[in-house]
């Protein structure tokens, strides 16, 4: 049995299938839909894919709230009553509280199991960015790898991390506050699609493309320039996709035309991330530097 | 009498004239339009243009080179439309060539209307011939060979001989004024100011053509919008001719400056203001009309009044303070800033939501002249300002104004239409901080764009194929009558079916007033179920097109 337990959070948008394929727990966020708090599961057993984006695209807002500290008391409690350490891969300190918060009772829960290992690592990431680097920790966690070894993991992968979004509209990034964009990206922009990277922690909007499959090309484009640090036959590209599974099949083709990925995992984004960047809204996820294409 | 020598005083005076003139003929110029829809405006640009001018020049001092000097300079400011800037540019030749010049005879004058010419020639990158252009060149050139020992009056006599002659043979050079039956509106536009400075010199009056056409525009442009919770905006445009009575004032010595200055101290605007005999001609534009009507009473008695409120017309010229009520407080100096010609609020509004520092109302301006891009370019307050003038008609006027103006690098992007000027604006983008980048990618932005237009027909005419009836919708492409339809949805969905559509995934419809949204989502239906495009709408607002279509 593996000695460190890797935890993510509903965040991270990682279904039951592939937290039991990387034997991961996660700590539920929770949403606030319809005045009722609901837990952020993204195992689509409390709601359906389309009731959530139907709910958004109607117009309904769901209100997006942090891991509580009882959530990660139970979750991190769980594991270290097994005898396992446990290392919790946040979604980005500059989005959410949850990792201050995970950090505390972290402490808390070290002091009243002595000798244990409670480990938070800020992904500065979103969505399966942050995804992507709980697997990673997680396979290091899987080859017998000590919690500081799964820890060195995930920040290995952290500085590796790259995300390419792109969005229906910015209205629900704006509405959330959760989007850097300068003026430009402002104002009704019919039929432009902005382009979105994680930078230091933060969404930033840094493109604009015409029309939907331009901007999804777009994302490829940049994904195939940017892709590096782990041998991309070796790699998994992820693509999170808020209710276009179309589109997502549309992206995977492209994908797998110009690069030889070892998976390309198709995953549908949940409700904590689905609220905020909206219906529509497609990222791809791998390792390299992101930052090569913006000629930065 | 026959005149040997023109002075400053004379010159102001004959062009004066030659302004009434082309404003007494300003509608049968916005008429020669080479399609039959509603958008013509080259006599009203031609006049303000020329008015610009009239407003500042010194009357009265004899130095005809100093007369010239503010004449150009006034034009140069007032211009708009591409018959505007060829036509300040024409004056600005004018200006060159009485340099140094007290009064001119007819060699001077001929080197004079020469370099007017050359210099109208030199504004336009690529002139075209059967366009005020020929005909300015021709007439000055059958002029030339009048002898240097004839009198004035034969040189100009000569010389509007050949205008009209050269003016009816513009469609021969240009199909498209062929095709529509019509003579070049701004060699019309010029021959109606020669008409009238040539009038003024031998001494003719020109009362009995005054205001009747102006006044049925005004009544017919009437559309309701002056109603009892409206504010009145632009003044009275006030055009009166007083008879000076010799019981009131002395009728031969009254000073006509006396007069302008009392307008001016009233705030008067568009002064225009001349005797001819003793007889008043004045054309101002107001709010207080009846202080005007009470000074001229103690001098004379009116032969003919004509007052109209601007606010109904659309025409009201230079009103001042216009852009007060748009700026906002000055702010500090930017790196980069947009100066963006539009028309309807919807799209006024799209274009500032998009970024535009500074929305300059095409419709309120009736074209903006080079001065309102200057007001413009001084309330942004950029070290570059990149300008969309989204008007194949207005892109001149804007390079004009970027000439004249030194404080900062003006960047004028050639958008022809207001979907391009869209189409750019929605890609704005100062990050790079790289004028030239920028530059690139505004241009980019122009060039990936179809334009489509609706509107309606004026008039039963023959078109690119059509058997056009009054009251059809018609479809325009790149100046290309591409459907003619009685129904505005056939017509909109025939003219986005010919547009190419290669490499296009977005089609924007800007609605006019005359549209409502039924219609839009009809042609949605159509887009989205015979093509792979994305469609958007939105209310334009806008007057003349009923559907500006945006295919980028």
């Amino acid at each position: 049995m593996n000695k460190v337990k890797v935890i993510t959070d509903s965040c991270s948008d990682l279904g039951k299938e592939l937290r039991e394929r990387y034997d991961m727990d996660y700590a539920l966020m929770s949403v606030v839909w319809d005045g009722k708090e609901v837990p952020a599961s993204t195992d689509w057993d409390l709601f359906s894919v389309r009731v959530l984006y139907d709910d958004l695209r109607g117009g309904k807002r769901i209100i997006t709230q942090q891991v509580s500290s009882a959530e990660f008391e139970r979750v991190f409690s769980k594991y270290l009553d097994q005898g396992m350490d446990v290392v919790y891969v946040a979604l980005s300190s500059k989005m959410s509280g949850s990792f201050n918060a995970g950090q505390a009772v972290a402490k808390q829960l070290m002091e009243k199991y002595p000798g244990r290992r409670v480990i938070c690592i800020d992904s500065l990431n979103s969505c399966l960015g942050e995804g992507l680097i709980a697997i990673e920790a997680a396979k290091a966690a899987l080859s017998g790898a000590s919690a500081a070894d799964v820890a060195a993991a995930a920040e290995k992968a952290v500085k590796l991390a790259m995300q390419f979004c792109t969005v229906e509209s910015l209205e629900y990034f704006k509405r959330a506050g959760r989007v850097k964009a300068t003026a430009a990206f402002f104002g009704n922009l019919f039929g432009i699609k902005p382009i979105i990277i994680n930078r230091s922690g933060e969404l930033e909007a840094v493109k604009k493309i015409k029309g939907r499959k331009n901007s999804l090309d777009e994302c490829v484009d940049m994904l195939v320039k940017s892709v590096g640090g782990v041998p991309v036959e070796e790699q998994t590209v992820f693509i999170a996709n808020a209710d276009c599974d179309n589109d997502a099949e549309y992206l995977a083709e492209a994908i797998k035309a110009r690069l030889n990925p070892k998976e390309i995992i198709i995953n549908p984004i949940g409700p904590t991330v689905g609220a905020t960047a909206g219906p529509g809204a497609v990222s791809l996820c791998a390792l390299g530097n992101q930052f090569a294409t913006l000629g930065e | 009498m026959a005149m040997e020598y023109i002075d400053g005083a004379l010159f102001a005076e004959m062009v004066k004239f030659g302004a009434i003139n082309l404003r007494n003929n300003a509608q049968t110029v916005n008429e020669l339009n080479v399609f039959p829809i509603p958008d013509g405006d080259t006599g009203e640009n031609m006049s303000r243009t020329i008015e610009g001018g009239v407003a500042v020049i010194p009357y009265g001092n004899p130095d005809i080179s100093e007369v010239a000097d503010s004449l150009a300079r006034g034009m140069l400011l007032a211009a708009r439309g591409n018959s505007g800037v060829i036509l300040s540019q024409f004056f600005e030749g004018l200006r060159l060539g009485f340099k140094g010049v007290k009064q001119a005879g007819i060699k001077q004058l001929k080197t004079a209307f020469n370099a007017g010419v050359n210099q109208a020639y030199s504004a336009v990158v690529q002139p075209t011939e059967g366009t005020i252009l020929t005909v300015m060149r021709e007439a000055t050139a059958a002029a030339d060979r009048v002898g240097d020992d004839k009198s004035l009056e034969t040189y100009f006599a000569v010389f509007i001989d050949e205008l009209y002659a050269s003016l009816d043979r513009t469609p021969e050079l240009l199909a498209v004024l062929k095709d529509a039956g019509v003579i070049d509106s701004g060699g019309a536009g010029f021959a109606y100011i020669l008409e009238g400075m040539s009038r003024a010199l031998s001494g003719e009056a020109a009362e009995s053509t005054d205001a009747h056409t102006h006044g049925e525009v005004a009544a017919a442009a009437d559309d309701g919008n002056f109603h009892e919770n409206s504010e009145m905006k632009f003044g009275y445009c006030t055009e009166v001719i007083v008879q000076l009575l010799n019981s009131k004032t002395d009728a031969e010595k009254f000073d006509v400056q006396t007069l302008i200055d009392y307008l001016e101290s009233m705030g008067g605007d568009s002064i225009v203001a001349f005797k001819t005999g003793t007889r008043i001609k004045l054309h101002v534009h107001t709010f207080e009309p009846d202080k005007v009507l009470s000074y001229c009473l103690t001098i004379g008695e009116f032969v003919a009044v004509k007052v109209e409120n601007m606010s109904i017309q659309h025409t009201g010229a230079v009103v001042r303070n216009r852009f007060k009520r748009q700026s906002q407080k000055k702010t500090e100096r930017k790196k980069y800033a947009s100066v963006v010609v539009a028309d309807g609020d919807g799209i006024i509004e799209q274009f500032k939501s998009l970024g535009a520092d500074y929305v300059v109302d095409g419709k309120q301006t009736m074209n903006p002249s080079a001065q309102d891009f200057i007001s413009a370019f001084d309330e942004v307050n950029a070290q570059v300002i990149f300008v969309l003038p989204n008007n194949a008609n207005i892109i001149l006027t804007a390079k004009q104004a970027a000439e004249l103006y030194k404080k900062s690098q003006i960047v004028v992007i050639g958008s022809k239409t207001l979907a391009e000027g869209y189409s750019a604006m929605s890609m704005l983008d100062y990050s790079s901080d790289n004028t030239e980048k920028i530059k690139a990618a505004f241009e980019d932005a122009v060039k990936s764009v179809e334009t489509g237009l609706i509107t309606y027909a004026v008039r039963d005419s023959h078109v690119g194929g059509f058997d056009v009836k009054k009251g059809d919708f018609l479809g325009f492409a790149d100046k290309a009558l591409l459907s003619c339809d009685a129904d505005i949805v056939k017509a909109s969905c025939a003219l986005l079916d010919k547009i190419d559509k290669t490499d296009k995934s977005v089609i924007i419809a800007m609605r006019g007033k005359s549209a409502d949204e039924s219609v839009t989502a009809k042609i949605a239906e159509h887009i989205t179920t015979t093509t792979d495009l994305e469609f958007y709408d939105f209310d334009g607002g806008q007057d003349v097109y009923a559907f500006i279509f945006v295919v980028e």
